[in-house]
């Protein structure tokens, strides 16, 4: 049996013309912090939405939790905490009112439960003001205590950090680490904040298009050994030399550096080739990409059809 | 079914709209007092006594029970239409545009079992503005009009064709009738304020919408020369209610024209809840 | 699903019951025997013999009056309310041909050039003039029968153009009709009344206001005797008109849709009752 709580299969969503999200197939492991990454418009909230049966696929299958989403969505709902985009409560209400409303909906959830919760995400003082006196960072709270009830096995949150200073940023990866270690959810989280994502997620997904450009783990995806930056003496030239090998990747992102991803013990080789080429290696030296990097590099490498 | 109905209940009863639906409904009232004075004593002065002696002869002619009556009929033509399209018209389209629709959405809750709670919801705002309005101009009408049989006259209610009388007790009787067949031709206006929500992407959108189509039927349906369109009209059949005010009550046409409101009612929403069902919740 | 499907059936249901109450829906019978089989009967005409308004003379045309007198002896009536004749002379014509079972009047000309005139079996009437909004109805009183009681007929014809004084018309043949407490009176003729809301376009004038209200003061005092009859003239107009006292029981209201002629706009109207 599989031990995915959200699995996706070719998963489709045109409207008209314009193809939101396509074929795009994904799978979140239990107990994973899973990092949903997407420039504005790659289809992410798209895909949350119809994982979540906001919005019906044009193909494909979502399975939450185990259950096909087009036959029996509400048990899985049943376990599922979601924050979608900006959190939206009803505004006459209390923080608290509205906790419990929405609880309520999922089962219910004692009053102690729903005190906790409240304190859990740092609004317990605040619970029974009206949502319209209410900040946006406290609203972005509240967006995930409401998540956290009645009782899930699974959230998703969508730019739970959206709008939120840097101490509220610290407190809600704080949050979510708690998420995962102490509550022992699985959580799949999309952020534009590449840093905070690569501090959290054990495996990201990053899409582009509504296409996938790369799901699995976040040292795999930053390099992990496997990338090396050379010092040439003609970079120019180096890069010609290494593009004609097509088992290498290499770029040189507007430096002086080439990098160049080579797996498999193979930096003797990518030495030994440009030497015979009769091209002058000053430096070798293994390198390790940020998330950001890596982001910017597949987007830009799927952009330009590599 | 019963938390949804409980929660939606909440959330209307604790709504702006709702408040103001019953203000809107006791300021009608206050006006309609004060026409009916104003009118009174213009036409009961001078010259007027004499042209209109036959009008006031009796002093029965009106009393609370007339004067709750034309405020009803009045007040239900024009304005609780308005304040339903604005209740049902906000259910979905407004929850969607405020967000509060993706929340609920991603609960463990059946889509159709969402709508017609909300529908429901609104059936009792229905029930209980009718009431309220009912209960509030007889009460008005008692106070300041005065009380006896419930005289019916040929004229702008187009209710009878000759004059007729109904006693003071078989009247308040009729009255809680006509808050339930208010109320049941009112669902229709309901329903299609709710299936318009569904549909629209704004509850401002949906109320106008419902509000223009039913004044635009309300208001040809009344000029000659759409008379072989009128029976085809809702609000033609929507008329039915005021049947309980005449001195014979026409039961077979009643339970026609209800059931063809209820056929109206039910078909908007059994076409609101196959499209919510399919709805994407974009916003 | 399931939910839909029960709103499907409700909707279903509805249908079919709007559709068996449609059925089911009840007309007034009329001319249905009186269960008590007593009590003696009254058979009156009203009809407005003139001609619609696209004539040059709309007054009733004295070469039709062969024709209206066919109709007269055709159904005969105890008595006739009749509407724009010229004046006496087309009445002695009329009373002519029909052979001298009637006796008439006519009411007295006053600042229109049509008049009313009514017409009774009965040897021993006597008429009236009827004063009514500065013109004049008149009046027959008759026995029906010689064992009978006494009644009277007003043959009226209110303004075709102004609502205003047809209230003013009506209301002072209602008050003549008031004055005579004593005897039973029957109002008939062409009143013009527009009563029918449903087709009110005039939405700036007081027309229906003021004939609704004529309307009702006439039925304070009176029954509608001939209101399920339907329309009496051309453009589905119900105008003309038989008032009955409350005590009277309709027994037959009929339209002689086949009567007029000529370019007659109006039908004659005719109405049983038992007094």
């Amino acid at each position: 049996m599989s031990d995915a709580v959200l699995e996706t299969e070719r998963l489709t969503k045109r409207y008209g013309r314009r193809v939101a999200v396509d074929a795009l197939s994904l799978a979140v492991r239990r107990a994973d912090i899973y990092g949903f990454l997407g420039q504005n418009g790659a289809g992410k909230s798209t895909t949350i939405r119809m994982a979540l049966g906001l919005v019906r696929p044009t193909a494909g299958r979502v399975r939450l939790l185990g259950q096909d989403m087009a036959k029996r969505p509400h048990r899985a709902l049943a376990r599922t905490g979601a924050m979608v985009e900006a959190p939206a409560f009803y505004e006459n209400f209390t923080g608290r009112q509205n906790l419990t409303m929405l609880a309520a909906l999922s089962g219910g959830a004692p009053r102690r439960r729903v005190d906790e919760t409240l304190e859990l995400v740092g609004l317990a003082a605040r619970a029974d003001d009206a949502v319209r006196a209410y900040s946006h960072g406290m609203r972005q709270r509240l967006g995930i205590a409401q998540a956290l009830l009645p009782n899930p096995e699974f959230v998703i949150l969508d730019e739970p950090t959206d709008g939120l200073d840097p101490q509220g940023i610290r407190e809600t990866r704080e949050l979510i680490r708690r998420l995962r270690d102490e509550l022992k959810l699985t959580v799949m989280l999309s952020s534009h904040l590449l840093h905070e994502v690569e501090q959290l997620c054990d495996r990201v997904a990053i899409i582009d298009g509504g296409r996938l450009l790369y799901e699995g783990g976040v040292a795999e995806l930053t390099g992990g050994g496997e990338i090396v930056r050379l010092r040439v003496d003609r970079p120019d030239e180096a890069l010609r030399v290494l593009a004609d090998d097509p088992t290498l990747a290499a770029s040189r992102n507007g430096t002086q550096f080439i990098y160049v991803r080579a797996g498999g013990g193979r930096v003797a080789d990518v030495n030994a080739l440009l030497v015979a080429r009769g091209l002058r290696v000053s430096e070798i030296v293994p390198h390790r990409e940020t998330l950001e990097e890596a982001f910017t590099r597949l987007v830009g490498e799927a952009r330009r059809g590599v | 079914m019963f938390t949804l109905l409980r929660i939606e209940f909440t959330k209307l009863a604790r709504s702006r709209g709702f408040q103001l639906s019953f203000a809107a409904l006791a300021g009608f009232v206050a006006l309609m007092l004060w026409g009916f004075y104003t009118y009174a004593e213009r036409k009961t002065g001078g010259q007027a006594a004499e042209q209109f002696r036959y009008t006031y002869e009796s002093k029965s002619y009106f009393n609370g029970l007339t004067f709750a009556l034309y405020s009803l009929v009045f007040s239900f033509s024009l304005l609780v239409p308005v304040f339903v399209a604005a209740t049902a018209g906000s259910q979905i389209a407004g929850e969607a545009r405020a967000g509060t629709l993706r929340m609920i959405a991603v609960r463990p809750v059946a889509r159709v079992s969402l709508l017609l709670s909300k529908f429901a919801v609104v059936a009792l705002h229905v029930l209980l503005m009718m009431a309220f309005f009912v209960g509030l101009n007889l009460l008005v009408g008692l106070l300041f009009v005065g009380w006896g049989d419930l005289q019916l006259y040929p004229g702008p209610l187009n209710l009878v064709d000759e004059p007729g009388r109904i006693a003071r007790d078989d009247a308040l009787w009729r009255f809680a009738c006509a808050t339930l067949t208010g109320t049941w031709a009112m669902l229709v206006v309901a329903a299609i304020a709710t299936l318009l929500s569904v549909v629209c992407e704004s509850a401002a959108v949906a109320t106008v919408a419902t509000i223009a189509i039913y004044l635009a039927l309300y208001v040809v349906g009344r000029v000659e020369f759409f008379e072989q369109l009128r029976p085809y009209f809702f609000t033609t059949d929507m008329d039915f209610w005021r049947d309980v005010f005449k001195p014979q009550i026409p039961w077979q046409s009643l339970y026609h024209y209800a059931s063809l409101c209820g056929a109206y009612t039910f078909g908007a929403l059994l076409a609101a809840a196959a499209l919510f069902d399919r709805k994407d919740i974009k916003s | 699903m399931r939910a839909k499907l029960t709103l499907a059936a409700l909707c279903a249901a509805m249908l079919v019951a709007a559709h068996h109450f449609d059925a089911a829906r009840e007309r007034t019978v009329l001319g249905a025997r009186d269960a008590t089989g007593g009590g003696a009967r009254l058979r009156l005409m009203t009809w407005n013999v003139g001609y619609a308004e696209l004539e040059d003379d709309t007054r009733a045309h004295t070469s039709d009056l062969r024709a209206v007198a066919d109709a007269i002896l055709k159904n005969d009536p105890d008595a006739i309310a009749l509407q724009e004749l010229t004046g006496s002379d087309q009445l002695k014509v009329l009373l002519g041909y029909l052979g001298g079972r009637y006796r008439g009047a006519a009411a007295r000309a006053a600042h229109t050039d049509r008049v009313e005139a009514v017409l009774v079996k009965s040897s021993g009437a006597r008429f009236e003039d009827v004063p009514a909004g500065g013109r004049y109805a008149v009046a027959a009183t008759f026995r029906p029968r010689a064992d009978a009681p006494e009644v009277v007929l007003v043959s009226a014809h209110a303004d075709a153009f102004r609502a205003a004084r047809r209230r003013e018309y009506t209301e002072s043949i209602v008050d003549w009709a008031r004055a005579h407490s004593g005897q039973t009176v029957f109002v008939a003729g062409d009143f013009n009344f527009e009563l029918d809301a449903r087709d009110e376009s005039h939405l700036y004038t007081d027309d229906l206001k003021h004939d609704s209200e004529a309307y009702s003061y006439l039925l304070r005092y009176f029954r509608d005797a001939g209101r399920e009859a339907g329309d009496t003239a051309i453009n589905d107009r119900r105008i003309d008109y038989v008032f009955a006292p409350p005590a009277a029981t309709t027994r037959r209201a009929e339209v002689l849709k086949d009567a007029p002629v000529g370019r007659m706009d109006h039908m004659p109207l005719v109405v049983e009752v038992g007094l």
